[in-house]
């Protein structure tokens, strides 16, 4: 009783948030993970989330996208509370990114490929790969490629997300995504995948 | 690199994502990616790269613990 008075939400919203609000826990959780980078934290981020959503739901419009709308009070949670005391992992950096091609890389390490090019890294990297891989992308560019690549968002409802314009969004999801495409690249030389040595020196790995 | 590769290139994220692009322009683009091998090989790396982040979704579960917690603090105290 006094819960519900204290947060001064309706017994109707609080019918409605206590129905749609747990099936999208699991999307909340896994956005938490991979901006927080660990079950402590992102744990934290989905309970403060849920909280201030709680809070706020008279506020929600009923008829919006109530995923985008969690997950723009999760992120402006997350860059004011935790950002703070996270350190930027330094594994990318930003300036060479934008010279990067994979594509090229992948050519000049076998330059018999042509249909499949995938099959020669892509398939050889494991999922702990490709999570660490986003896990060592600068912050910015880490929130865009998971709203829009393993969350699905649009770039209107991500500008809405991470407010910023839809200029914005797509620059970081452009750079984001070479970067992550390099992370990979480099990832796969750590683990032998492709030989170690400068890119493009022309040594096809078939002879 | 010739003119229409480029373009193509330039535009590619926009027509993997299915954003803001005119049909026109997702037209020529497919007609450039169906005569051009070099930019589809690289539309299909792309995309493929794309493909294989969204599958890391499985990975995350809310713990059914964190479930039963916020439920607890929302509704039952």
């Amino acid at each position: 009783m006094a819960d519900s008075r204290a947060t001064g939400l309706a017994e109707e919203d609080k019918r409605r948030f206590q129905d749609d609000v747990p099936p999208l826990l699991d999307s909340l959780y896994g956005g938490a993970l991979r901006m927080t980078r660990n079950p402590a934290d992102a744990e934290d981020l989905v309970q403060e989330t849920m909280l201030r959503a709680y809070r706020s739901f008279d506020r929600f419009e009923a008829g919006t996208n109530l995923k985008a709308w969690l997950f723009r009070i999760m992120t402006n949670a997350y860059i004011n509370t935790y950002r703070k005391k996270q350190r930027e992992p330094q594994k990318v950096s930003t300036d060479e990114v934008e010279d990067f091609d994979l594509y090229q890389e992948l050519k000049n390490h076998d330059p018999q490929f042509t249909e499949t090019p995938e099959s020669l890294v892509l398939d050889a990297l494991v999922d702990t790969d490709i999570l660490q891989a986003i896990e060592d992308l600068p912050d910015q560019f880490r929130l865009a490629v998971v709203l829009s690549d393993m969350e699905g968002f649009s770039y209107a409802e991500m500008a809405e997300i991470m407010d910023v314009p839809m200029g914005t969004v797509m620059s970081r999801l452009h750079r984001g995504r070479k970067a992550l495409q390099k992370r990979l690249w480099d990832i796969a030389k750590d683990r032998g995948i492709v030989k170690g040595g400068p890119a493009g020196d022309g040594k096809g790995p078939r002879g | 690199m010739k003119e229409y590769c480029r373009t193509t290139l330039d535009l590619i994220y926009l027509y993997i994502d299915e954003e803001i692009l005119s049909e026109s322009q997702r037209r020529e683009i497919r007609v450039h990616l169906e005569e051009c091998g070099p930019c589809y090989e690289r539309f299909g790396l792309q995309r493929r790269v794309t493909v294989i982040v969204s599958r890391q979704r499985r990975h995350s579960s809310c713990p059914q613990e964190l479930r039963t917690r916020i439920s607890h603090i929302l509704f039952q105290s």
